[in-house]
């Protein structure tokens, strides 16, 4: 299901309204069931497979706990990895590598006639099978004890509000919340429901609307010039950060109100100074999971220098995979990865530069010029993410700049062959993204409180709801676009 | 939670009100929908004529040459088509009352009708029930539905219309308007125009089986009032031909099942190139509404005999407006 359906209209209300009737003992089985509904409107029979994942560990962790030998544990942790992986690989990336294999022995002179699976690609199959690898290799390493109640387990691996695309939560923060009892309390609604608001108005209106720009360019990039390409670049780039932190706000706001809090997601990656700050502003909950369960098991930063960077080369390349699989998604891992090496050589040269112009460390002018460069940077690295093929990619790369072309955003607008109404929704769009940015400049400055809308008297409060509220109804794209992150 | 509430259903109530007061606002007389109210007068001032009416969206409206077809088979002829997106059961629904004895209907359904819910309609089906609201009590479950979904599109026109109104702007756009039609019910205002670039990519995704009964359903009601169904297919953009060729066959497919249907044509016949579309998969430009006309022309002639119709080619074309 959708959250921006008229089915999750309907659906949320009534699951929230049965959720403060039954008594705590029943919840549980309340929100399992809505959850599998939840899951099941997309295709019902991978039920099967998401239930199947949660059986696994659930079982597999109980075992781990029961036995003392080291060899049996790392037995049953082989057990889980090999069928939570082993699922993500048959439905994610078989073909891929089915592919691969095909080209490389056709170009030895072989022959290679099978095609790969015919399978649709399960929702947030990737999000579940970390969510749940987290789980059992924590009961693994003795940090939390194994679940006994097969329901809270399952309900913790189909939490509808992040089942399909996080946030990646742990099991030591969401089973605790889903086990205690919660009862409806008035601040805490009125604060999900205004971020689920706030969800909706970056993914109706903002992430929508740009799709309309974004799929014609990168669909057939060859067809327009340099400062379309460049339109389509940006606007990918905006489109999938409020696409995505619109999931997050939309889950967060939704888990609230029955009293559980996911984790932040997000945390303005836009605004960060280098990538380093980047990665710990963006989609939070697969950056760290991939240092607890990657990075720091394969000796983190503590090793040498050398062998440190094989592994955040690692990271970023299985990153890159974890997002699709595609080559564009691995050159775009490898990519960051050496961004990650370039920042590292270039440090001490950049700060002496800053040094030779007399540009202190607090300077405003630095502080901007170090947030634009990030971005431009993040941009082009998007170009490769969302591209089609490597050699899309390499087009639109080297056709960007180009002064020939025609840098009216109007026509631009008109040449992607969009209609008066379409170009007129993409400047309330640009409006809407003015609004997000200026919220968001405000909480980086820390004058939050402005933003604070609980200090409002509530006239203005509620014209602000109801001028939202109405933006979404006349801008917004109601075309029942997935979310982007849904495809990984 | 009781606070909760009372606060939730003040705001719900203030919401829907401003909602009212928006649809409250006054409608764009020269809005494209509006020409229904043309082809309703039209259908009433022939009443005692034999007449060839033709249904469909908006593939008809851009894409038939109706004096030309009047002037070939000797048939008045009114081409009642304006949008696909008021659905094909409004469209069907709100025509059939006016079938006459000896009426030809001649339906001819974009594929897209087919399939998913567009054979319930959307924004356009609230437009319309603003101009007709009449038609209100034969809106089922399923339109209501897509009306809503459909919702947030039409406070946007609307909204955008006043606003426009109050900066005095009266046209906005380019042909969609109700004085872009002609006397026969056929947009014309796009003949003179430059091709536009558009998307010519297609998606059906989901036969609705709902569809080919509710047309045999039709059928039987034009029978009753002793009018005669035909079907023909839209005029069709290639390269979306090529996109939903196997859902394009079930359609034909299963409309050609079923014996109760009088079809007329070969969809591959109207299936044409690039060049002949203005900006969109099922929009003609003025070469290709001549062309789908002429085979239009050699479908029904070839139907002489068939159901008792015959035709009586008449060069003194327009007669029937006089």
């Amino acid at each position: 299901m959708l959250f921006n359906s008229l089915e999750f209209l309907i659906f949320f209300p009534l699951v929230i309204a049965l959720y403060f009737i039954l008594p705590h003992k029943f919840r549980w089985a309340l929100l399992l069931l809505a959850s599998c509904i939840f899951y099941m409107y997309y295709k019902p029979i991978y039920i099967v497979l998401l239930m199947f994942s949660a059986y696994l560990d659930y079982c597999v962790s109980i075992k781990m706990e029961e036995t003392s030998s080291k060899q049996k544990k790392k037995f049953y942790l082989l057990v889980s990895l090999i069928g939570n992986l082993g699922l993500l690989f048959i439905f994610k990336y078989f073909n891929f590598f089915n592919s691969l294999f095909g080209a490389a022995v056709t170009a030895f002179g072989g022959e290679y006639s099978f095609r790969g699976l015919n399978l649709l690609l399960p929702m947030g199959i990737s999000f579940y099978t970390f969510q749940t690898l987290s789980y059992t290799i924590d009961v693994y390493r003795g940090n939390r004890k194994a679940e006994r109640h097969f329901g809270y387990f399952a309900l913790y691996v189909s939490y509808f509000p992040q089942l399909v695309a996080g946030p990646i939560e742990r099991s030591d923060r969401l089973l605790p919340q889903l086990q205690e009892q919660h009862n409806f309390d008035y601040d805490r609604a009125v604060s999900g429901l205004r971020r689920m608001l706030w969800g909706f108005f970056k993914k109706v209106i903002i992430a929508d609307n740009l799709a309309v720009v974004v799929n014609p360019v990168f669909a057939n990039p060859y067809k327009y010039n340099g400062f379309t390409l460049l339109l389509g670049v940006l606007f990918f780039n905006i489109q999938i950060f409020c696409d995505f932190s619109a999931y997050s706000d939309i889950a967060i706001g939704s888990a609230r109100v029955m009293g559980v809090e996911l984790m932040e997601n997000f945390r303005r990656p836009y605004f960060a100074r280098n990538l380093n700050e980047f990665w710990r502003r963006w989609h939070i909950s697969l950056t760290t999971w991939f240092k607890d369960y990657l990075y720091f098991p394969l000796g983190g930063s503590r090793v040498s220098r050398a062998r440190r960077n094989l592994n955040v080369s690692l990271v970023f390349l299985i990153s890159g995979l974890w997002h699709g699989a595609n080559l564009t998604f691995i050159v775009w891992g490898a990519f960051h990865a050496l961004l990650q090496f370039f920042g590292e050589i270039t440090k001490s040269f950049r700060e002496q530069i800053y040094t030779l112009l007399r540009i202190p460390e607090q300077s405003k002018f630095k502080r901007v010029f170090q947030i634009l460069i990030t971005f431009t940077i993040v941009c082009l690295a998007g170009l490769i993410f969302r591209a089609q093929t490597l050699s899309d990619a390499y087009y639109i790369a080297t056709h960007l700049i180009d002064f020939d072309s025609n840098y009216n955003l109007r026509v631009a607008l008109e040449n992607l062959g969009l209609n008066s109404m379409q170009v007129l929704l993409i400047f309330l769009t640009l409006f809407a993204i003015g609004i997000m940015f200026l919220k968001h400049l405000l909480e980086e400055l820390n004058v939050g409180r402005l933003i604070d809308i609980n200090r409002y008297p509530i006239a203005l409060r509620w014209g602000l709801y109801l001028f939202l509220l109405f933006f979404i109804v006349i801008a917004g794209s109601f075309t029942n676009q997935e979310f982007i992150y849904f495809q990984f | 939670m009781k606070k909760f509430l009372i606060k939730l259903m003040t705001f719900i109530t203030l919401f829907l009100l401003l909602n009212i007061l928006i649809i409250a606002l006054p409608e764009n007389d020269n809005d494209f929908l509006h020409a229904i109210t043309d082809k309703h007068q039209l259908l009433r001032l022939t009443q005692n004529d034999k007449r060839l009416i033709v249904i469909g969206g908006s593939n008809v409206a851009f894409g038939v040459d109706s004096k030309k077809i009047e002037a070939q088979l000797g048939i008045r002829v009114i081409n009642v088509a304006v949008h696909a997106g008021m659905g094909l059961k409004y469209t069907l629904d709100d025509i059939v009352k006016y079938i006459n004895k000896g009426d030809i209907v001649l339906l001819i359904p974009e594929y897209h009708m087919f399939y998913d819910d567009k054979f319930y309609g959307g924004t356009e089906t609230i437009e319309v029930l603003r101009i007709c609201p009449e038609n209100l009590n034969s809106i089922s479950f399923k339109q209501f539905i897509q009306m809503f979904k459909g919702y947030p599109p039409y406070v946007r026109r609307k909204v955008g219309y006043t606003a426009l109104n109050l900066m005095g702007v009266k046209k906005f756009g380019d042909i969609y308007f109700r004085d872009s039609f002609n006397e026969y019910g056929d947009l014309v205002a796009h003949l003179e125009r430059e091709n536009l670039i558009f998307d010519t990519s297609c998606r059906l995704e989901k036969l609705n089986p709902e569809v080919f009964s509710y047309i045999e359903q039709i059928k039987s009601q034009i029978d009753a009032h002793e009018g005669v169904l035909l079907i023909s297919f839209p005029s069709f953009h290639v390269t979306a031909y090529n996109d939903v060729r196997k859902q394009v066959n079930t359609v034909v497919r299963e409309l050609k099942n079923n014996s109760n249907l009088n079809i007329i044509s070969n969809f591959q016949d109207y299936i044409f190139d690039h060049e002949l579309f203005y900006n969109s998969i099922y929009h003609l430009n003025a070469d290709g509404r001549e062309l789908r006309t002429a085979r239009l022309i050699k479908d029904l002639q070839r139907l002489t005999g068939v159901a008792g119709i015959s035709w009586q080619p008449n060069p003194s074309v327009g007669k029937y407006l006089q």
